[in-house]
């Protein structure tokens, strides 16, 4: 037979730490469970187009979301999640931007994705989201994003080349005169705007007396600025960068800059255009945000500028690099439209995201707030576009000074788009 | 080497046939996401097929066949408007019209003398097409692009849904495969040694009596219309078509696809598009500026397998062999190929390994150059994040 002997137990003061901590532990995890799961984060996949030609919007689209999500982060995340951010690049090729986005979905398993601003890219992603089922906010300011290639999970806050036609012709034609000419890059960015700009300043009681087309890449455009008709009162201009550095400087040389000029949204910020001085001086912007915070010095811009590290006079906290306004602003607002229509419709996961969309196609309208810096945005349900103020500007003693604001339904336009 | 079924299996055609058997049985254990990925790798590879045909066969170093992708891409995504679904009747239309572009070019191609005149030429036509697929977005919908009508095909009495799935990467893969297939199977056949032949010396393939020049056109033309086979399948799956097609960074990446493979082997340029697309995937996943990273490769694979993975499988495999034979030095078989490899009208007729040589030449500074220009590209555009 055998005899065992229990030994007295002995308890140290160590071994009680330890038998503490252990029960406080597993006294805490019924609780702490919960709490994690419910806090998963929503995952945003962020398709940029960080290498080529539009690295430098994909740069401040990626600066101003990444500041974004941290705000929304430092203020209790979205119904109480935090946010995670997922950023590929496109290299501005078609096929590796699909690829990404099919790598984002399948890969990462995003919850919602803001979408690249190269036009092709965009245009050949959107109609995949509903095989993907998965909301995509486009950056891109082509067309037929919500219009023919519209879609039940394609949105757009952004303004596209229809918005700024029409937000602006009125007022130009007012400014500048009725006559005009019409300097456009032989591009479809430059088709398009040639097109909507036609069609308005016609409707707004002016005339396009006559259009040209500047191939891409063009190294001296003085043969292109001789065919401008001298007595047309504005020209109109949508060039690529170097081709409108080139083309502004050899309008000074030749006397055009004695005209109106008046260039396409977002134009003037695919370069550093204040840089360049006299060239540009007494030139026309569009754009849906005014460049300095004297222009809409609100609480709400004051923090946008302040957590993606704009300067008050427009430049970049730091380096003093040029600013993509409008990319900041609707990048910003891309989390605040996910913010208010997550909390709204109580989505959950993926599978809730059809609710979501009906959630935001009921409330179409947002108020100026924190995370509507740029003021009141409509999202029309029909397209999925979105309306915002618009603003029309001027250089002047080499300042971006804003000469008058367009509300918003100015621009609204026919819908040309179906989300059924 | 062993022959079976007629066929002389060497190394290289061991790995072709591997790579094959994966692209097969690729929807069966790939994921969604790499099964999309696949599908970009087997059309990349037709316009590496297509060049690898036009220089190694046509004796064209041509940048020109992206456009062909192009034409072929674009004439799907407006058959496909126009209320077509057969995709038959869509590859052969896409097949037909690159081809009929590629005759207009190879006759001038082929009068050209020189070595510089078909590149320079076929630079300056891929040039033109591409501003002028810019200018005319009417037809090409600019960089913008023109998405695809339909939702689904018709293939022999089966619906073959747009997109990229099981069905339409069978679509894609099936002509691919059988491309490359009958390629290889042509191999012993007079036909290709004669081809082989006008690829390697044209001068000496004129003075055995062959036409030489109506050779040359009809190796160009099919390479043509094998890659607008590839674009009219791009189209279907991608569903969306942009003037990005006819951008000559297409051709370059083929090139250096099919240089990478290894060049004047049916395996080749398949084999080159299955390993630099993915590693490019790979890299890219860790290193940012991938382009540099890629580039750095090609330059080491250009500098130390100027012949390709299939050369440098195919020289392993001929050292082996030469040393298993000299054990045997003395034997008959080793007689006979002392013989093969001494004789010229036999080497010229066997073509192997001096026509590999002679592609080594020209191909290692090519390689070189275009991978650097490739590298660099991008990274002084962007200034990412």
């Amino acid at each position: 037979m055998r005899i065992t002997r229990t030994a007295p137990m002995e308890l140290s003061r160590r071994s009680a730490l330890r038998l503490g901590v252990g029960a406080a532990a597993l006294a805490a995890w019924p609780i702490t469970t919960p709490a994690r799961s419910a806090e998963r984060p929503i995952v945003l996949g962020l398709q940029a187009d960080i290498t080529g030609a539009l690295a430098h919007s994909a740069y401040w689209i990626k600066k101003s979301t990444v500041a974004g999500v941290n705000w929304i982060n430092k203020n209790g995340g979205i119904a109480g999640r935090p946010l995670k951010l997922v950023t590929v690049d496109t290299e501005m090729k078609v096929d590796v931007g699909i690829r990404r986005l099919q790598q984002l979905v399948r890969e990462y398993n995003v919850d919602f994705i803001i979408g690249a601003e190269h036009g092709g890219v965009a245009s050949a992603s959107a109609p995949m989201m509903k095989d993907l089922k998965t909301l995509y906010l486009s950056f891109s300011r082509t067309d037929q994003v919500t219009t023919k290639l519209s879609s039940r999970y394609v949105y757009r806050l952004d303004t596209n080349t229809t918005i700024e036609a029409k937000a602006a012709a009125s007022a130009m034609v007012k400014n500048a005169g009725k006559r005009w000419a019409v300097l456009v890059a032989d591009y479809a960015w430059g088709h398009s705007h040639r097109d909507a700009w036609t069609r308005y300043i016609k409707r707004a009681g002016g005339q396009v007396v006559q259009s040209i087309l500047v191939p891409v890449n063009t190294a001296d455009p003085v043969s292109y600025l001789l065919k401008v008709d001298r007595s047309v009162d504005a020209i109109f201009i949508a060039l690529l960068g170097p081709d409108a550095v080139r083309a502004f400087a050899a309008m000074k040389t030749m006397g055009l800059d004695a005209k109106h000029r008046v260039t396409a949204g977002e134009m003037l910020n695919l370069f550093d255009a204040l840089k360049t001085g006299p060239d540009v001086e007494g030139v026309w912007a569009l754009d849906e945000a005014p460049w300095r915070l004297a222009d809409k010095d609100t609480p709400n811009t004051r923090r946008l500028y302040q957590e993606v590290g704009i300067e008050p006079n427009g430049r970049e906290t730091g380096t003093g690099d040029y600013v993509m306004f409008g990319d900041v602003f609707f990048a910003w607002e891309n989390l605040g439209f996910l913010k208010r229509t997550i909390e709204g419709s109580g989505w959950k996961t993926k599978d809730d995201t059809l609710r979501l969309i009906e959630y935001a196609d009921a409330n179409p309208h947002y108020d100026e707030g924190p995370l509507f810096p740029q003021g009141p945005l409509f999202v029309r349900p029909e397209d999925h576009q979105g309306f915002c103020n618009f603003y029309i500007m001027r250089i002047e003693d080499g300042q971006m000074r804003v000469k008058e604001k367009v509300p918003l339904e100015a621009s609204l336009y026919p819908v040309k788009g179906n989300t059924g | 080497m062993r022959k079976i079924a007629g066929l002389e299996w060497h190394w290289s055609s061991i790995l072709g046939a591997v790579a094959l058997f994966l692209v097969a049985v690729a929807p069966l254990v790939f994921s969604k996401y790499a099964l999309f990925l696949m599908t970009q790798i087997l059309l990349a590879a037709y316009i590496a097929v297509s060049f690898d045909f036009a220089y190694s066969y046509g004796r064209i170093l041509s940048f020109v066949q992206g456009a062909f992708f192009g034409l072929g891409a674009y004439s799907s995504v407006h058959l496909a408007a126009a209320g077509v679904s057969g995709l038959i009747t869509i590859g052969t239309a896409s097949a037909v019209l690159a081809a009929v572009s590629g005759t207009a070019i190879g006759l001038i191609l082929v009068r050209m003398k020189g070595a510089h005149g078909p590149p320079i030429a076929t630079i300056i036509v891929a040039s033109i097409v591409g501003l002028a697929s810019n200018s005319l977005t009417q037809v090409t919908g600019g960089e913008d692009g023109i998405g695809l009508a339909r939702a689904d095909f018709h293939m022999l009495g089966t619906v073959i849904p747009a997109g990229v799935n099981v069905q339409s990467y069978y679509c894609t893969a099936i002509p691919l495969i059988a491309i490359v297939a009958v390629s290889w199977a042509l191999q012993p056949t007079r036909f290709w040694k004669v081809l082989r032949a006008v690829g390697q010396n044209e001068r000496r393939a004129q003075q055995l009596g062959f036409d030489v020049r109506s050779r040359r056109l009809v190796v160009f033309v099919f390479s043509a219309a094998t890659a607008g086979i590839g674009g009219a399948l791009y189209t279907i799956t991608m569903q969306h078509v942009t003037t990005s097609v006819f951008d000559l960074s297409l051709s370059l990446n083929a090139i250096l696809w099919a240089t990478v493979g290894g060049l004047s082997d049916p395996f080749g340029a398949f084999i080159g598009a299955l390993f630099v697309y993915p590693t490019t995937e790979l890299l890219s996943s860790i290193f940012k500026y991938v382009d540099i990273a890629v580039g750095a490769l090609l330059v080491l694979v250009a500098m130390f397998f100027p012949e390709g993975i299939i050369g440098a499988v195919s020289a392993w495999d001929e050292r082996r062999r030469a040393g298993a034979m000299s054990t045997v030095a003395g034997s008959d078989t080793a007689k006979q190929l002392r013989q093969v490899d001494c004789d010229p009208e036999l080497e010229s007729q066997n073509g192997r390994v001096s026509s590999r040589e002679s592609v080594r030449r020209s191909a290692k500074p090519m390689m070189m150059i275009l991978s650097l220009a490739d590298a660099t590209k991008n990274v002084v555009l962007g200034k990412g994040d």
